[in-house]
């Protein structure tokens, strides 16, 4: 393809690495002067721990040069971007308004196309839903449909298509987003004890209704009674708390690349357990409440980059999963047995209480939320195993966009969602124009 | 006051619109195509506040871009005219079609002077104003590729070493820089000899001397160098490197 230049591209998570031509345009004709029927996939920030950006055996069109902000109403907070807009700069323009986005994940150069591909979730999931319900309208350019204004309300069905799309349903160009008015600009975190994992799911139903805030950490290398014990973090704005944080375009920057700099895995089997010690120590050292600036909050990720970059050259896993409420028991009794016995380091634990319903492949329903990241290596591969027939076996789902190995067979059981976003896909666009490595391994 | 690009919608004019908007410049943005032009000019008005107006034409048609633009202008106050506009063609090498051939020396040279040309009444009653050409590192020597891009751009050079030379007691700053590899699209996934520059340090290097440069410079610096070298190359040797 003219002007495509051959690159290597890697998945957050460093699971998936592959040579493909990559485009960046940066005019809206360059979108127009792919021929229209070469198979593509629209990449942002390329965040994803799966590889949705790229892969699929077409080209990669870099989206990132479409960031800028088409209108925003600081009477009310209607705010209409290209896609390619990181959060960030959404942040740094719409805060000293007194609006940020009520839902949107940790780290600052995820972009609202991306967002809306994943309709990911943000610090209070129970309370707040998915990325979709932020996204008043959506514009969607496909070759075979030109361009397309999805609205929020319409009967269609490509909206609903796009949210949680993995970009599959077209090159999402721009979106009308709602954003939330801030009660405050400081936000006090509120730590508690957590002794057993078992006590998790109570806990987090007692406090989730009101927080603006609200996920688990668990440690997984303690073993025994142990087992999971950590802390809850609740936070809440505080109102009428002013004053400035730092700015987006402040931050520590990292992407898929540069994470994977340092070469030597350093949070591996014979440091994970002290990593986790020392962690735990270090919170249990701090006051019980603590208040942080907005920046700190929305995009937590940002001050913690270091962390993804000590998994070094090889990566980590992330596997994160929905299970029902009813399932929480067996589920913390199968982890707490398997790594009782395979002692697999797993640096992160945490959970988030979820309610919704779910329709396609969109991360999305009721119950508990279970986040695990552990080294990429031999250990790590047999706990992802294990983890899918866990996952299958509750009832519960894994996440697609967080996973860059996850399995179709997985996906095909866990979702009912799976048949018929296939086939709504397959509708919408028989020549399956937009694939990625996602796409193809899952069979969409 | 008011501060023109022709060219504005991406790469270095797209970076000196945004350094200008933020500097509280009130803005006419000028390129081919209003899709571009229009959320550029909503995004540097969102975050900056800046005054921003914009034409969609293209510069392929030299006097009606003179034309348009000076028609949308009447009554402004200019301060300046920057011309981070060009472009070339993959197949310019001694056998483009005539029509390829008018539009590169189109876009490349005769719009800029006919642009300049309209505004330079207003410039030198004002007395002050700035005149920013943009040259290429491609134009150092000809050479077998990109063969009419770099004439115009030497006929670009040369029109700007006139136009200082006309305006020297007029108050008027004019400069021409010469361009080294820019990480733009034109650039992009190409092997180089030097890394490209992003256009956002050099829009900020233009930007912090729109005042003080006068006559050329080379951007980044270093081309400077490189230009010397390629200059002082003797026949034998340069006829021999394929570039």
């Amino acid at each position: 393809v003219t002007g495509a230049f051959v690159d290597d591209m890697v998945s957050f998570d460093g699971g998936t690495r592959l040579r493909q031509g990559l485009l960046r345009p940066d005019r809206y004709r360059d979108l127009e002067s792919l021929p229209a029927d070469t198979p593509r996939i629209v990449r942002g920030g390329g965040y994803s721990y799966a590889a949705a950006g790229f892969g699929g055996g077409g080209v990669v069109q870099d989206a990132r040069a479409f960031n800028r902000i088409i209108a925003f109403e600081p009477d009310t907070g209607v705010l209409e971007c290209e896609a390619g807009t990181p959060l960030g700069k959404i942040f740094d323009l719409a805060a000293p308004h007194g609006w940020f986005l009520p839902v949107q994940p940790g780290y600052p150069s995820i972009t609202v196309g991306g967002c809306i591909a994943a309709d990911v979730h943000g610090k209070n999931q129970f309370r707040d839903g998915a990325f979709r319900r932020v996204v008043r309208s959506i514009r969607l350019f496909h070759p075979r449909h030109g361009v397309l204004v999805l609205e929020r309300d319409e009967t269609g069905g490509v909206f609903e298509l796009t949210c949680g799309g993995l970009g599959l349903t077209g090159h999402i160009l721009s979106a009308r987003l709602q954003l939330a008015r801030l009660v405050g600009t400081r936000v006090r975190v509120t730590r508690r004890r957590i002794d057993r994992f078992e006590d998790t799911l109570a806990l987090l139903h007692d406090h989730a209704a009101e927080a603006d805030l609200i996920y688990t950490w668990h440690s997984f290398t303690a073993h025994g009674e142990d087992f999971g014990r950590g802390f809850l973090y609740d936070g809440r704005f505080v109102p009428g708390s002013g004053g400035n944080g730092p700015r987006a375009q402040s931050v520590v920057a990292i992407d898929a690349r540069t994470r994977r700099r340092l070469g030597l895995q350093l949070l591996n089997r014979a440091t994970t357990g002290t990593f986790n010690a020392a962690y735990e120590l270090w919170q249990a050292a701090q006051p019980r409440e603590h208040e942080t600036d907005l920046f700190s909050f929305l995009f937590p990720v940002a001050r913690k980059v270091l962390y993804f970059a000590l998994f070094g050259r090889a990566g980590f896993h992330e596997y994160q999963m929905i299970v029902p409420a009813e399932a929480f028991g067996d589920l913390a009794a199968a982890l707490k047995a398997h790594l009782a016995r395979h002692r697999t380091p797993v640096t992160l634990a945490s959970c988030k209480l979820f309610a919704g319903t779910r329709r396609y492949l969109r991360f999305d329903g009721t119950g508990l939320c279970l986040a695990l990241d552990f080294p990429r290596g031999e250990a790590g591969a047999r706990f992802t195993v294990f983890l899918d027939s866990l996952v299958r076996e509750l009832h519960g789902v894994p996440n697609v966009v967080k996973d860059s190995r996850l399995p179709r067979e997985v996906v095909a059981a866990c979702y009912s969602g799976y048949e018929p976003f296939r086939e709504a896909l397959r509708a919408h666009d028989p020549s399956r124009l937009y694939r990625s490595e996602v796409s193809e391994r899952l069979a969409l | 006051v008011t501060w023109v690009i022709v060219g504005a919608s991406a790469g270095l004019g797209r970076s000196l619109a945004e350094h200008l908007a933020r500097d509280g410049g009130s803005l006419m943005l000028v390129a081919r195509d209003e899709r571009d032009l229009a959320p550029l000019a909503s995004d540097l008005t969102a975050q900056h506040g800046a005054r921003v107006r914009f034409l969609a034409q293209d510069a392929d048609d030299p006097p009606a871009l003179a034309d348009r633009l000076h028609q949308s202008l009447a009554g402004d106050e200019v301060e300046g005219l920057l011309f981070p506009v060009g472009m070339n063609a993959a197949s310019d090498e001694g056998q483009l079609d005539p029509a390829q051939v008018d539009r590169l020396v189109n876009v490349n040279f005769v719009a800029i002077t006919c642009v300049i040309g309209r505004f330079l009444p207003v410039l030198l009653r004002q007395r002050r104003g700035v005149v920013v050409g943009f040259g290429s590192i491609a134009a150092i020597r000809g050479r077998g590729r990109n063969v009419v891009y770099s004439a115009a751009k030497r006929a670009l050079e040369s029109y700007f070493e006139s136009l200082r030379h006309l305006t020297e007691r007029e108050g008027l700053t004019v400069v021409f820089y010469v361009l080294g590899y820019l990480d733009t699209n034109l650039a992009f996934g190409q092997k180089l000899l030097l890394p490209p520059a992003p256009p956002a340090v050099v829009a900020a290097k233009v930007c912090r001397r729109l005042y003080e440069a006068r006559g050329k410079h080379y951007l980044p610096g270093y081309w400077a160098i490189v230009a010397l070298l390629f200059r002082a190359m003797p026949w034998w040797l340069f006829k021999r490197l394929r570039f």
